[in-house]
């Protein structure tokens, strides 16, 4: 009887020694989500990222396309580390307790614009076809402040691959306005000069900041937080962010973590 | 008294129906719902239509010619999406003048279109095509490509317009075959920085030489890039195509405006969305710089 019960506390302890261990193991997958942003190349973006995750210890990446999906899923996993955008940053943190650890840059910038944009010729701010990368919904909420003119119910979105091509859209006649980023067009002045004097900034949005790796707890995710923050510094790494349209992912500076707590 | 209410309320009635009847829902006919590229527009054009549509898939066995007329004729919509050349010529051969929008045409040019249709170009604006070629390559100054009188003349005096404003010199040299291409292929490269392969029919018909062009650009480490998926599993750096979903929802985007009752300026208008395949592992290969911005905006990276 004395050994069954030793056997038994013995399991016991075991047990909950395992159990601890297990809910002490981190979460080593990073989650993607970003609603502003229509990337097609989910395939690409898995592999490569997970190429070279890797490599440096067992680190996996997994994107979601769907809002519902990704909201649902951090949700519900503990230890969860996360890359999205300050929208869906803020959308989280009202049931959510989100710490943010790495904010994205491009060429040492944190923040960007979106801007509306239509032809020169248009001065009356006529036309409805509105051309985006955003998802539909998004595209909606974003034009509801960029597109203040317009009947918000006689607006079609128009949803296209990428920012470049939003802003081609209107150009070359294919829709009438288009909601993109100020760097985005700033792209397309250096590319095409002619085409770019044919279109004008008609509104400028709140500045946001890009990309945010977040997690609801901070005592697993700093290997891979490290992990993250030093990917510029490898040719392979860097092949990553650019595919996210960004270049580097440091600590929030100050300014950062005032904006994030301000602007609600 | 009661009569007249009754009258009011039944023309009342009568109105609300003949209202709503003439704005049927749009008819869809794929020509082969089996192809991906055509699935893909009908998908995403029912996703941004946001109403049902009825469809009819040219691809199934029943879609006989007397079966498809004397659906169409009982069918007979307000307005049609055609995708494909097949879809597009069986709606005009038989309810030619109703309002049809087509997508998915390879040279839309060689079929005539009657008044009231409009449609979508297989292939980007040149436009578009050079400032992503500026977007990968931006050192490049000077293009080489070759080009037939009969089909991509005009193709390659829109790509030279479109290259000026991105400050690039785009050199067409005319040749009447393949096997012209050999011969012309060394003196076209010289000073080239990068090779355009045009989509021409003439051009592309001898799989073995086209790879052996691509090879020839290879070695003298000038980029390849091409209109054909195909042509990046050959050794081309960038393939620039249309993005076929866009092309759906670009087409549910005319038919609202037709229906509005303002139709685009345009009859037949370029693509909005655009692909891009980065085949980083020959562009590394070659060692010609690049824009690694590029790779934010491609749908494939080779690597």
């Amino acid at each position: 009887m004395r050994r069954l019960r030793l056997a038994f506390q013995l399991f016991l302890y075991g047990y909950l020694i395992t159990g601890v261990y297990a809910d002490a193991e981190p979460n080593n997958t990073l989650y993607y989500f970003n609603q502003e942003s229509s990337i097609n190349n989910f395939k690409e973006l898995k592999t490569t990222f997970d190429r070279y995750l890797l490599k440096q210890g067992a680190y996996s990446f997994q994107p979601f396309n769907d809002e519902e999906a990704f909201q649902e899923h951090v949700r519900t996993t503990s230890r969860v580390i996360m890359l999205v955008s300050e929208w869906e940053y803020r959308a989280l943190s009202r049931d959510m307790a989100l710490k943010p650890l790495l904010i994205a840059e491009k060429e040492q910038e944190s923040t960007t614009q979106r801007i509306a944009v239509t032809r020169v010729s248009n001065s009356g701010l006529e036309g409805y076809i509105v051309a985006s990368a955003y998802h539909p919904g998004d595209a909606e909420r974003i034009a509801s402040s960029l597109l203040e003119h317009a009947n918000e119910d006689a607006l079609h979105y128009l949803r296209v691959p990428k920012d470049l091509d939003a802003l081609m859209s209107v150009g070359f006649g294919m829709a009438d306005f288009a909601l993109t980023t100020r760097e985005a067009y700033e792209d397309l002045v250096k590319l095409n000069p002619a085409l770019a004097k044919e279109l004008k900034v008609i509104q400028t949005g709140k500045t946001v900041l890009r990309l945010i790796v977040a997690t609801s707890s901070d005592s697993d995710a700093l290997s891979i937080a490290e992990l993250l923050e030093s990917m510029d510094e490898h040719p392979e790494g860097l092949k990553c962010l650019k595919m996210l349209g960004i270049d580097a992912l440091n600590k929030p500076s100050k300014e950062a973590l005032i904006h994030l707590k301000d602007n609600r | 008294m009661v009569r007249i209410l009754l009258t009011l309320y039944l023309s009342l009635f009568c109105a609300t129906l003949y209202a709503e009847s003439m704005e049927k829902k749009p008819l869809v006919i794929n020509s082969n719902g089996g192809v991906e590229k055509y699935r893909a527009a009908q998908t995403s054009f029912m996703e941004a239509f946001g109403s049902e549509a009825a469809v009819i898939d040219l691809g199934e066995s029943r879609w006989n010619p007397k079966r498809l007329k004397q659906r169409l004729y009982d069918d007979y919509p307000d307005i049609i999406y055609a995708i494909g050349a097949k879809a597009y010529l069986a709606a005009s051969e038989y309810i030619g003048e109703k309002t049809i929008v087509f997508s998915s045409i390879v040279n839309y040019r060689r079929i005539a279109m009657e008044p009231g249709h409009f449609g979508i170009s297989e292939e980007l604006h040149s436009g578009m095509q050079m400032t992503l070629i500026r977007h990968a390559f931006p050192h490049v100054k000077r293009v080489a490509l070759f080009y037939t009188e009969r089909y991509t003349k005009e193709w390659y005096h829109a790509l030279k317009k479109s290259a000026q404003q991105t400050g690039i010199e785009l050199v067409g040299h005319a040749v009447n075959g393949v096997d012209d291409t050999k011969s012309a292929m060394d003196a076209a490269l010289d000073g080239a920085d990068a090779f355009v392969m045009l989509s021409d029919p003439v051009l592309l018909s001898d799989t073995r030489q086209v790879q052996q062009l691509i090879d020839r650009c290879n070695e003298r480490k000038i980029p390849v890039i091409g209109f054909l998926d195909s042509l990046a599993e050959m050794g081309a750096s960038l393939v620039l195509s249309t993005d076929t979903p866009t092309t759906g929802r670009q087409a549910a985007s005319m038919i609202t405006s037709i229906r509005r009752g303002q139709p685009p300026a345009v009859r037949v208008q370029s693509p909005a969305g655009s692909k891009l395949i980065v085949n980083l592992r020959q562009i590394e290969e070659l060692q010609v710089p690049y824009d690694d911005d590029v790779l934010q905006n491609a749908n494939r990276v080779i690597q």
